[in-house]
């Protein structure tokens, strides 16, 4: 009697340990699943698309020197609690790549939230401009990026492989992708020197 | 001739070795960045020779008299038997919070940030007050159907990383100066040996080979981990704590998410088999009884944890590899002292 007793103790204990006493609905929880980087009147503003049910892309705007200090403000000041663990996809835009690239995928290779395979790309300014009206494109990118991947294995598409190219010191540079969207979408190979220190 | 009830040695052997394993499982930053691969491969051959060594004293006398370094104590002086109880207490009691501390260390940066360190203590020190009290052959039935549930996480992982494995212009590592700070790692497994000398007495059907057999397994782990780390993640490796957690999370095998989750449980399952045991083997050198015993030393646990969170110098001196080192040496020379000098009552099992 008192084992069943103490089993139905341990049994009922767990219920709060579950989690599911902070648990929030799917629609209003906090998912980053995008982030963009792009320049915008002299400052680099960084969005983040968020997992939403709406019909149109739902991201927040943040204005900051460094991706660290976005993801800061992000998680803090804009929408409390975000989570950026189910980040899938990073774009930056061309223009801006030589001084973001190497910062802002340093900083997620050190920082345990974010997955190594989340992909990272380059892309133009008219992208991202499309990417805050059509809510379909990341997943277009994303089968595009796997696409080229699959059809040159030189070409890095995540955090992890275009960090560890960066780490290369011997090496000149090195081969990624560009989200082209002038006519229609598509990814193309494109070569970044290393930085050399 | 006393009478007990024996259980299988083979059985002890895969749980220790289990044990081991989460010394690379929790490996944060103890071993040089930019190792050679060859070295690092000499370094584990190494640590992990060392270690079966150690083995080696307890593993005669379990051989020839069937009878443990429990054993042996109770044949020895009152005051001998008070001192070498006390040590090897102490040393148990440090390997066990060695563990712990790294445990919800990376429980709480990695998995689950909300988590407090001193409740996941809590509850692991409960679960292994239970296992410790129901004794060493309970914790080694568990131990087999973990082997089990490990054997596909390895599987999983390693097999998930393949896909990742670059070996073309990938780093073999520069520096030749480090093996001695890696030798000291690997060589921490050594508190299985320990901790085998004082719980052997009681399995049964013991062959020296099973000591070789978990360290060679044990070496083709940390070997494969090192591979995977160093050609799978690469420099990336080194930008984060925890690396084999990084390496969980690096798999593509399909639809199959949330490896890090089936990490953690295999290192939660290591070190609770860890603990367990050696609270069992606590319990076998000090002569208290087992329900008091079984909560006392978890207790004492639970307290250094909170010291341990509260001050620094405590964390550190409980987080030292060396320190750790030096004290397994002191005791698997106490155990070769014990295991030459005296001549225990020879055990017989049921």
């Amino acid at each position: 009697m008192l084992r069943r007793f103490l089993c139905l103790a341990l049994c009922l204990g767990i219920i709060p340990l579950s989690g599911c006493s902070k648990a929030r609905h799917i629609d209003s929880a906090a998912l980053a699943e995008t982030i963009t980087v792009e320049q915008r009147e002299g400052s680099k503003v960084y969005t983040f698309y968020l997992l939403s049910g709406r019909e149109k892309p739902w991201g927040i705007e943040i204005e900051a020197e460094r991706f660290e200090e976005a993801k800061r403000l992000a998680e803090t000041v804009y929408i409390p609690n975000m989570s950026m663990a189910k980040l899938k996809l990073m774009l930056i835009e061309k223009e801006i790549a030589d001084s973001e690239l190497f910062e802002d995928v340093s900083f997620a290779a050190s920082d345990a939230v974010f997955s190594p395979l989340s992909y990272v790309a380059l892309c133009d300014g008219d992208l991202l401009d499309k990417m805050k009206k059509q809510k379909e494109l990341p997943e277009l990118i994303e089968k595009e990026l796997i696409l080229i991947k699959n059809n040159n294995e030189s070409v890095n598409i995540d955090f992890l492989s275009v960090f560890n190219e960066f780490a290369r010191k011997e090496s000149n540079g090195f081969e990624m992708t560009f989200v082209n969207s002038e006519k229609e979408l598509k990814a193309e190979r494109v070569f970044v020197e290393n930085r050399g220190d | 001739m006393r009478v007990s009830v024996g259980f299988s040695s083979a059985r002890l052997m895969l749980t220790l070795m289990l044990c081991g394993m989460s010394v690379i499982l929790l490996e944060n930053y103890n071993l040089s960045a930019n190792q050679s691969f060859g070295l690092r491969m000499l370094s584990i051959a190494a640590g992990v020779g060392v270690c079966a060594v150690m083995f080696l004293p307890a593993a005669i006398l379990k051989k020839r008299q069937n009878a443990d370094i429990s054993d042996a104590l109770k044949s020895g002086n009152k005051l001998k038997r008070i001192c070498f109880s006390v040590f090897f207490t102490a040393y148990l009691v440090f390997a066990a919070e060695y563990f712990l501390l790294k445990y919800t260390d990376m429980f709480t940066k990695k998995y689950y940030t909300d988590a407090p360190e001193w409740l996941i203590a809590a509850l692991l020190l409960a679960v292994c007050a239970y296992a410790a009290y129901r004794g060493a052959n309970a914790v080694t039935r568990f131990s087999v159907f973990l082997f089990g549930f490990v054997l596909i996480v390895y599987a999983l992982i390693f097999g998930g990383a393949v896909g990742e494995l670059e070996f073309s212009g990938a780093v073999l590592g520069e520096a030749s100066d480090g093996f001695v700070n890696d030798f000291l790692f690997f060589v921490t497994p050594s508190f299985a040996a320990v901790i085998f000398s004082l719980v052997s007495g009681y399995t049964k059907r013991f062959r020296i080979r099973h000591i070789f057999i978990a360290g060679g397994v044990l070496a083709a782990f940390f070997a494969a981990e090192e591979l995977f780390e160093r050609f799978a993640l690469g420099a990336y490796a080194n930008q984060q704590e925890y690396r084999f957690f990084l390496l969980s999370k690096i798999q593509r095998l399909g639809e199959i998410k949330g490896m890090e989750a089936m990490y953690m449980a295999v290192v939660t399952a290591s070190v609770f088999c860890l603990t367990a045991l050696s609270v069992c083997a606590v319990k076998s050198v000090a002569e208290v009884s087992s329900l008091l015993n079984s909560v006392i030393f978890p207790v004492i646990l639970f307290v250094l944890h909170l010291c341990a969170a509260n001050f620094v110098f405590v964390r550190e001196i409980l987080s030292s590899v060396l320190i750790f080192d030096i004290f397994s040496l002191g005791a698997a020379a106490a155990v070769l002292l014990l295991a030459v000098s005296c001549s225990p009552e020879r055990r017989s099992h049921a």
